[in-house]
């Protein structure tokens, strides 16, 4: 990355320049300095007490300190500026090389203070940046670059991981808490405390959680607890959030973020809409090497999006998705400025005038809030008695001007295409309208360009036609849907269609038309009663905002038909055959028009999301829309209901169907208890009759002129409509359904209800209005007055918190298929398979890029870090990567390649999940024999049944890799050396060319060789197909540790509270009594405090650095704890919170 | 063998079925779940079967004097449900059809609906190699997965398209139409290996679909359906409502144990 830097600058030393006061720290000891720069070590490396006392300091204050650090001291004062940290003393040997030969002499050449500390904070800012680009080390916040730092130290997390924030919190196991930090990053969310010298760690994957719930804290009191549930039914309990809420909402965004990719992941074969391409023209796949530069390199944009502090960006994210979602605006669109304003309508002259004078609000004014977004200006009306809510289109504006005369107001005037004025007074400061009106400058200019698109696309509005002078003449050249050539559903009399046109003309004239109409206080009503056959296609894309997206992609629709004529996919195949069974009841769809219309939709959109493709009951949807809609309507509508309106719906794992239904069932738990009940004791499975009322959208479930009503609603009013209208169809079925006994009789109900809602409700009212009132008045009556308490925001909310569990249940689902549909199963049990699965996937959840959809096979770089969570020995950790290593590096790597290229059978350059089992399954399975050839044909590379010189001697190599952490004692060195030796004495001609000088060494010979001596035979007998961890960690481990934990920090606290703390070193191993239980808690020497840290139980004891280097991705928590002294019986002390405090006021005392 | 096949009576349509009087020996309910990839006929064989009818698609005959529900039914996207009685020997059926959508998406619903389910017929299409390789899938699923009595049986279906291409092409030896591709031999031979009831049927001629039904309602184990359906009454069910959005779609059962259960 940073090729210019000195040669010899070490890595990951340097830090952004920090100040530090060295007068009030007592904890250094300076072991080396000069005139401008101090070397330091922590002190108080002896004293028990102190140590414990350090680390719970430096929890507390979350300001986990390396032991060593440099300074660069400002003339006399003691602040100084801390340059460089490092954990161990060579590196910061090293660092300190560097800094007198490269800083010292320039600093001294300087002359002022200011000059010197400008220069050094330059230089060192400089290194920093470059080296850390793309990290949260160049973060502009410099806590979140400090708790990133201890984070990534702490966890071992690569530096690529960005913090999303952290959080002061205390974490409960079963029988103790522990206060310290919590730390939620992209993909993790972890807890570190070290507290009186113990040490508790964990770490959790996000994509693992299953459930995120508030509770109340432990003792019940405050609502400052959250639970986390994942995926192997681990509870995790944190209290003494005092962000509580915001700890919530940045887990359920992130997990939400993780539950998307998950999906992307899992999900089965590649995009079905996807192009069908013939093999042939698949042959130049991209060699292995540009794969692994094309991930490695991150983009510079990408690098510079990540400057800001990741919480900043998603609170960010979320505000722009509310207000996005508020007025239906196009995704593009991110709220840029926000202004409070009072919008005065239009008024006639005189009006004016009058009001003019006094700066007083008419009644007729709404006071509210004004925002801006790149292409639209939006106002919302915030008075509690008024409604008004409009977005203005900036390419409709024509002309805006700030009206003179009002000396203290920002007023302005906007007049539109259709010469309709908007005032708005601006209410802010002075300064905040001042800026407003900057941006509105700035925005308007930008969209002048398409101000050319609307003529023509507003003469594809209806509303243009109705609101012409020559109306009956503009009606002719105003596309529309089908039902013009093939009639309208219904009786046009007898759904007083001319009526309602009308009124809608009235309304569109006092409230604007199509992109610029306004939603007054009357609109709901008008759309409640059913909308007008020839406008209802128009409202319906007004009201959803597919209006926007279609004029701000204008001829897309075209376009992609054009691109893809002819073209075939999975999901053209599909289409094909549902064309003929959607609404086959309407005439148009007995006809090749109809047919034709509905293909080139469907097709169209499959093209646009490839990803989606198309669903069975898009079809349906689609041909409903398209009697109301031109073709070019219904397609980008079709987008906003995909998008927006109901989110993974029609996916490949429908994961949003399943997610509204447990809505569903958790609305229908809390507002009819009784209902639900019944339903649980008869076992009566709710989604069987509702799912398709949500999938299509009750189009198929009610007879269509009712469902067109249900639309008219769903559009204005967003997804709440169909829970309201499910949840008012079981509850007027209430007492019928009670009596069904089993899921068919549950569907007779509501099947008989649906075909009966044309029937009168008082067939003998007296009045012929009481006549003509249906079951379908009722059923919207019922709907909306007894369900008003689901609204758009509670379904957003409750589809946020539930999605977990659905992906998780999806997940489980798509791994038993996979599993199942299995062709061979290479004889790895139920569980290996399972284990298989999950880390198979695992590794292409983290290499995937984000949103970006992975392949169906897994690479070469995926494949790498799949090995290492399968096997101890394909793991490469940061020691493999240095210099000293890198000859063996190169050797592993080769060995690695050559394994991918056994296991990729079919010469695809990519493992898919069935080629990972066949290729493992088998070595696992190999015995000593067959994996003596095995490893033979592996290294035989020219495939002629020898080994030549070369190739034994890569054998020996690979042997010698694969030993490279067995430890000292040098078995494995003599046994691969044995076999060099004697390989070359058995090496003889081939029979076929025994003339020959070239010497080659036989399957027999090999074998015969290895048999000989012990440790190899051990190792081809059942070690190395041991050395495949296809079990799981068994979870009881999490409770024993956590009673370890306990009992040793009962012990621990005992101690302080005996007031023995500072007992004498050097006695503490030998004299302690046995512990209060079963406690096997590590003793550690004195010095190895930081480094022993990152030890992890359960694993086997390496050296400690190789095991901090491991990637955590593999096990997902580990509570570690540590005791750094020999425990006691003594009395135990009641809380040892309270420890703390005495302790922290014993230090300030010091 | 079955010449009892015409009995299966009609009635009238489905929305009725639930007042229409019961005949004179009580009918025992099955439930029966239809499966097979998209587009093998599942809805067209259950409507010859129920209505004694074919709807060709293309025909504009469905406006007229098709009952609307049904034509929802016909269209059905994710799944339909219709009953049917159906009298075999001294037994008398009411058949519970669960229709499902075929499209491979749908496929983690399919538990919801074959829970609880006596019976099932996989469909494939004799024309369509690939819908038999589905059809197994679903098979496999089924007997690791469902009611561990449930009597599955697997339909060819469309075998009209295979006579219609026979009788074009005459002078062709029988059996090497390019039309079928799905040999007879393999699929009974698969089906007999597998355990399952076999038939070639087209919904269209209505060749085949009364056996399909006739058969399944001989070989339902009636005793246990009534002894288990006493059972569930009293909510000691031995199938626990499935969850689809906590266990994953399909059941509770450990697969593998299903076969071994004795109940």
């Amino acid at each position: 990355m940073a090729t210019n830097l000195p040669p010899e600058l070490p890595k990951d030393c340097f830090t952004i320049p920090t100040q530090v006061d060295i007068a009030i720290n007592l904890f250094w000891e300076t072991l080396k300095e000069n005139d401008s720069f101090i070397l330091q070590r922590i002190k108080a490396r002896k004293n028990a007490l102190f140590r414990g006392m350090m680390g719970t300091i430096q929890n507390v204050f979350d300001t986990k300190q390396p032991p060593y650090r440099i300074l660069y001291r400002r003339g006399a004062s003691t602040i100084c500026i801390q340059i460089a940290v490092a954990e161990t003393e060579k590196q910061i040997e090293a660092a300190w090389a560097w800094v007198q030969e490269n800083l010292a002499p320039k600093v001294v050449v300087l002359e002022s203070v200011s000059e010197k500390e400008e220069w050094v904070a330059t230089k060192i800012n400089s290194i920093v940046t470059r080296i850390d680009a793309g990290t949260d080390e160049i973060s502009i916040d410099e806590n979140v670059r400090n708790a990133s730092r201890s984070f990534r130290q702490t966890f071992d997390i690569a530096s690529t991981e960005h913090l999303v924030n952290y959080y002061s919190a205390a974490y409960h196991t079963k029988r103790f808490t522990s206060q310290g930090w919590l730390y939620i990053s992209e993909n993790y969310i972890a807890f570190y405390s070290f507290l009186l010298g113990i040490e508790t760690k964990l770490l959790l994957e996000l994509k693992d959680i299953q459930d995120i719930k508030k509770e109340k804290s432990k003792r019940g009191v405050f609502s400052d607890a959250i639970k986390l549930i994942t995926k192997d039914k681990q509870e995790y309990f944190f209290s003494n959030l005092f962000k509580r809420d915001e700890v919530y909402e940045t887990l359920i965004q992130l997990t939400g973020l993780a539950m998307q990719r998950l999906l992307k992941n899992t999900s089965l074969g590649s995009s079905p809409g996807a192009e069908i391409i013939t093999i042939g023209e698949t042959e130049d796949m991209a060699p292995t090497e540009k794969e692994i530069a094309a991930i490695k390199s991150l983009p510079t944009t990408e690098v510079q999006k990540l400057v800001q502090p990741m919480k900043m960006n998603l609170a960010m994210q979320k505000q722009n998705e509310l207000f996005r979602i508020h007025f239906r605006l196009p995704a593009s669109e991110n709220l840029n400025y926000e202004v409070p304003a009072t919008y005065l309508p239009e008024k006639k002259e005189e009006e004016e005038k009058s009001t003019a004078n006094g700066n007083e609000l008419a009644a007729t004014d709404y006071t509210g809030r004004l925002s801006l977004s790149e292409a639209y200006l939006t106002f919302q009306c915030l008075e509690k008695q008024k409604t008004l809510e409009f977005v203005l289109p900036l390419y409709t504006v024509r002309r805006v001007e700030r009206l003179n005369g009002k000396s203290q107001i920002y007023s302005l005037k906007m007049v539109t295409w259709h010469q309709s004025v908007h005032v708005f007074n601006l209410s802010g400061q002075k300064v905040q309208c001042e800026q407003f009106c900057e941006v509105l400058k700035h925005n308007l200019k930008n969209q002048i360009k398409h101000m050319k698109d609307l003529k023509q696309f507003l003469a594809t509005c209806a509303s243009e036609a109705l609101l012409s002078d020559d109306e009956d003449k503009a009606w002719d050249s105003v596309p529309g849907g089908l039902g013009l050539v093939f009639d309208f559903p219904g009786d046009p009399k007898k759904l007083k269609d001319r009526s309602k046109m009308k009124l809608w003309k009235q309304y569109l004239q006092a409230n604007g038309r199509n992109l610029t109409m306004m939603h007054a206080a009357n609109f709901p009503k008008l759309i409640r009663v059913g909308l007008p056959n020839r406008l209802r296609g128009e409202i319906w894309e007004a009201c959803s905002g597919a209006m926007y997206l279609r004029f701000m992609n204008q001829g897309q629709f075209q376009n992609l038909l054009e691109t893809y004529k002819d073209k075939m996919s999975l999901s053209i195949e599909e289409i094909e055959k549902d064309l003929n069974r959607s609404l086959p009841e309407y005439a148009a769809y007995q006809t090749s028009e109809g047919i034709d219309s509905l293909r080139r939709v469907l097709s169209a959109y499959s093209w646009k999301d490839p990803e989606l493709g198309y669903c069975q009951a898009m079809n349906i949807v689609t041909s409903a829309l398209l009697i109301y809609m031109s073709e070019e309507q219904a397609f980008f509508t079709l987008s906003i209901l995909c998008d927006d309106y109901l989110p993974g719906y029609y996916s490949t794992s429908m994961y949003g169907a399943l997610l509204d239904q447990l809505i569903f069932e958790h609305l229908l738990e809390t507002t009819m208890p009784m209902l639900h009940e019944h339903f649980k004791k008869a076992d009566i499975q709710l989604s069987v009759a509702c799912l398709p009322w949500f999938l299509s959208l009750y189009i198929n479930s009610m007879p269509l002129l009712f469902a067109f009503r249900v639309l008219d609603c769903f559009f204005m009013e967003g997804p709440k409509i169909l829970f309201q209208i499910g949840l008012a169809v079981l509850k007027i079925n209430g007492a019928e359904l009670l009596k069904a006994t089993d899921d068919g009789a549950f569907m007779h109900v509501l099947k008989n209800f649906f075909a009966s809602l044309d029937d009168p409700i008082y067939p003998n009212a007296d009045t012929a209005k009481a006549r003509s009132l249906t079951k379908f008045n009722e059923l919207l009556l019922v709907a909306y007055r007894d369900f008003h308490v689901v609204t758009d925001t509670s379904i957003r909310q409750l589809r946020q918190t539930h999605q977990l569990k659905v992906v998780a249940g999806i997940e489980s689902f798509t791994k038993r298929s996979a599993i199942r549909n299995l062709d061979d199963s290479a004889n790895l049990s139920k569980d290996e398979l399972g284990v298989l699965y999950d880390k198979y996937y695992n590794a292409i959840y983290y290499d995937q890029k984000r949103g970006e959809r992975s392949d169906a096979r897994m690479n070469y770089v995926t494949y790498e870090r799949f090995m290492g969570s399968v096997a101890n020995w394909a793991k490469f950790t940061a020691r493999d990567r240095t210099a000293e290593r890198e000859v063996q590096l190169g050797i592993g790597q080769n060995f690695m390649t050559r394994l991918f290229e056994y296991i990729d059978t079919k010469k695809m350059n990519g493992l898919t999940f069935q080629d990972v089992v066949t290729g493992i399954g088998h070595i696992v399975r190999n015995g000593l024999m067959e994996q003596i050839e095995f490893f033979f044909n592996l290294h035989d590379i020219d495939k002629d049944g020898f080994l030549s010189k070369e190739e034994v001697l890569q054998l020996s190599e690979t042997l010698l890799w694969l030993f490279r952490e067995k430890g000292e004692e040098g078995e494995h060195l003599t046994g691969v050396s044995g076999f060099l030796k004697r390989a070359y004495e058995y090496l003889e001609a081939k029979p076929d060319e025994e003339s020959s000088n070239n010497k080659y060494l036989s399957l027999g010979s090999c074998r015969m060789i290895i048999l000989a001596d012990e440790t190899l035979e051990t190792f081809f007998d059942h070690e190395f197909a041991q050395s495949f961890q296809l079990t799981e960690a068994p979870i009881e481990r999490q409770s024993s540790l956590s009673r370890e934990i306990f009992d040793s920090l009962f012990a621990a606290g005992s101690r302080f509270a005996s007031g023995r703390g500072s007992r004498r070193p050097g006695l503490s191993n030998t004299s302690s009594k046995a512990p209060s239980s079963t406690s096997i808690s590590s003793i550690i020497p004195d010095n190895q405090v930081s480094d022993a840290k990152s030890d992890e139980i359960g694993s086997p004891s390496e050296d400690s650095q190789v095991v901090q280097a491991t990637t955590p991705s593999n096990g997902t928590q580990e509570a570690v704890q540590k005791e750094d002294d020999g425990d006691e019986d003594e009395e135990y002390g009641d809380d040892v919170l309270e420890e703390v405090d005495r302790l922290l006021d014993e230090f300030e005392k010091s | 063998m079955s010449t009892q096949s015409t009995d299966s009576q009609r009635e009238a349509t489905p929305s009725q079925a639930a007042s229409t009087p019961a005949a004179p020996t009580k009918a025992v309910q099955v439930k029966l779940v239809l499966l097979g990839e998209a587009a093998v006929g599942k809805s067209s064989l259950v409507i010859r079967f129920v209505n004694r009818d074919f709807q060709e698609n293309r025909e504009p005959t469905i406006g007229g004097d098709v009952p609307l529900t049904l034509v929802h039914l016909v269209i059905c996207d994710a799944a339909a449900f219709l009953t049917q009685k159906c009298n075999v020997d001294d037994r008398s059926i009411k058949f519970e059809i669960w229709d499902t959508a075929g499209q491979e998406r749908f496929h983690s619903l399919a538990p919801m609906y074959y829970r609880n389910a006596q019976a099932a017929v996989v469909v494939y299409d004799v024309t369509k190699a690939a819908s038999l390789d589905k059809a197994k899938s679903w098979v496999k699923e089924l007997q690791r997965q469902a009611n561990p009595n449930i009597v599955i049986a697997l339909v060819g279906n469309k075998l009209d398209l295979v006579q219609q291409a026979e009788e074009e092409d005459e002078d062709a030896e029988e059996g090497t139409s390019t039309v079928r591709q799905v040999p007879q031999e393999e699929a009974a031979a698969y089906a007999q290996e597998s355990g399952l009831l076999f038939f070639e049927t087209s919904a269209r001629t209505g060749d085949g679909v009364d056996q399909v039904f006739s058969d399944i309602a001989k070989s339902i184990p009636l005793e246990h359906i009534l002894a288990s359906s006493r059972g569930s009454r009293q909510g000691g069910s031995n199938n626990p409502r499935i969850d689809l959005m906590r266990e994953g779609a399909n059941g509770l059962r450990a697969p593998g144990e299903g076969s071994n259960c004795a109940c």
